[in-house]
């Protein structure tokens, strides 16, 4: 990410609402990390957000306990016509990738501080009743890209995702904003996480909504 | 956030990396509060609990200065903040391959956190609160409510976009525009 991209794209404002997907966040605390007026503006963003959350807004009780509104998510509706629907979601997926991904889980001393724009084919995954389980080898290094058919989801806002070994020892969770409808959710996993061969089971479902099913898909990750 | 947003300026050079290497105090200090602070931001949204981004940010910070002293320096002293977050990216995920990430919280939980305003105040330490308190009361009465709808009480942005007859974009340039006028009013205060 440039220090323009950055400012294009509200990326402090993004960060500091918890908008970003995953990846995104990682490639904006790289350049934050070496751009000085990024990480000032951050810094100030937190320091307000910070403020407000510990009750220093002025009609804010000091000791007032934050109220967590859950509401309801509105359907989400029907995608324009456009691009955006024509587009294939695989296609969709490998372009997501392919531009911009950044190598940023190698070893600091094998880098040589050199950051490459690489291109990495998805594997794709459907819910667990839908075909044959993908069999992966496992990347030695860099990262495996999962492009998720979430279409079974398409009504949340944002996805809670969950990866687990088949003994049910999980092994990487987070959320993300929910993709375009007819555009997979991406996900990308970094090889040292997939430590062992055998199989994984990613389960995602609607964040925020208590009692959400989530959907499992299954993969088998060999050496 | 402990400190003042200004922190002295200092170029991130091979005179820099020399002085990190060599323990020279106030260059140690400055290198441990501008990117404490960035470690913090990065950590605290993946890691539930306190204790653990503190191990996890002075575990980062130790595997740095060791390998900068075993080293001698980087090939290009420009790319120290890369070299800091590719490491705390790597402690990171040896935090979840370890498991010490917190427990993920089960499914029907729905109540708010009752540590985390005592925690957020905390780090704030208590001159850097007045000011905060100022330049928040400081800001026009219609961001303070949004401030609060986001950051306080939690709201969905999706409603408060309907709230405010805004989009989402919209709703990130009413944020941009707070955070500006906070900024200006803090520093003054900073200044005076």
């Amino acid at each position: 990410m440039t220090h323009q991209q950055a400012l294009d794209s509200k990326a402090a404002e993004r960060y500091l609402l918890d908008e970003m997907p995953e990846l995104e966040r990682f490639q904006f605390e790289e350049h934050y990390f070496t751009c000085e007026p990024c990480a000032e503006d951050l810094r100030t963003g937190a320091l307000m957000r910070d403020g407000v959350r510990a009750g220093l807004l002025p009609d804010v009780a000091a000791d007032a306990t934050p109220i967590r509104t859950l509401t309801p998510q509105a359907p989400v509706a029907a995608p324009a016509a456009g691009w955006r629907q024509a587009m294939p979601w695989a296609v969709a997926a490998m372009l997501a990738v392919t531009l911009g991904y950044q190598t940023l889980f190698v070893v600091p001393g094998l880098r040589d501080g050199v950051v490459a724009t690489q291109a990495v084919a998805p594997v794709t995954l459907r819910p667990a009743t839908r075909g044959p389980e993908p069999v992966v080898a496992r990347p030695a290094t860099g990262m495996l890209a999962l492009a998720v058919d979430v279409s079974g989801l398409s009504t949340a806002s944002s996805l809670a995702y969950d990866l687990r070994t088949a003994d049910e020892v999980s092994v990487a969770t987070g959320t993300a904003a929910a993709p375009i409808p007819g555009t997979p959710l991406l996900v990308l996993v970094p090889g040292t996480v997939l430590q062992s061969a055998g199989g994984y089971v990613l389960s995602v479902r609607a964040a925020g909504e208590a009692g959400s099913t989530p959907v499992d898909y299954r993969f088998v990750i060999t050496n | 956030m402990r400190l003042p947003l200004s922190l002295t300026r200092f170029d991130f050079d091979q005179a820099y990396l020399d002085r990190l290497i060599s323990g020279d105090p106030p260059t140690e200090q400055h290198f441990a509060r501008y990117f404490g602070d960035l470690l913090n931001l990065k950590l605290r949204s993946r890691l539930r609990s306190p204790a653990l981004v503190e191990d996890a940010r002075q575990e980062t910070f130790r595997r740095v200065l060791t390998t900068l002293k075993e080293k001698g320096g980087l090939a290009s002293a420009g790319s120290l903040g890369a070299f800091v977050n590719s490491v705390a990216n790597n402690v990171l995920f040896e935090c979840y391959r370890s498991g010490k990430r917190a427990d993920q919280l089960p499914e029907d939980h729905d109540q708010p956190d009752e540590d985390r305003v005592s925690v957020e105040t905390g780090l704030m330490a208590a001159e850097q609160r007045d000011k905060v308190r100022q330049a928040l009361a400081s800001l026009p009465e219609k961001e303070r409510e949004i401030l609060r709808w986001l950051f306080f009480e939690e709201r969905d942005k999706d409603e408060v976009c309907r709230m405010l007859n805004v989009d989402r974009n919209y709703l990130r340039v009413l944020v941009h525009r707070a955070k500006g006028r906070f900024r200006e009013v803090f520093q003054a205060g900073d200044e005076g």
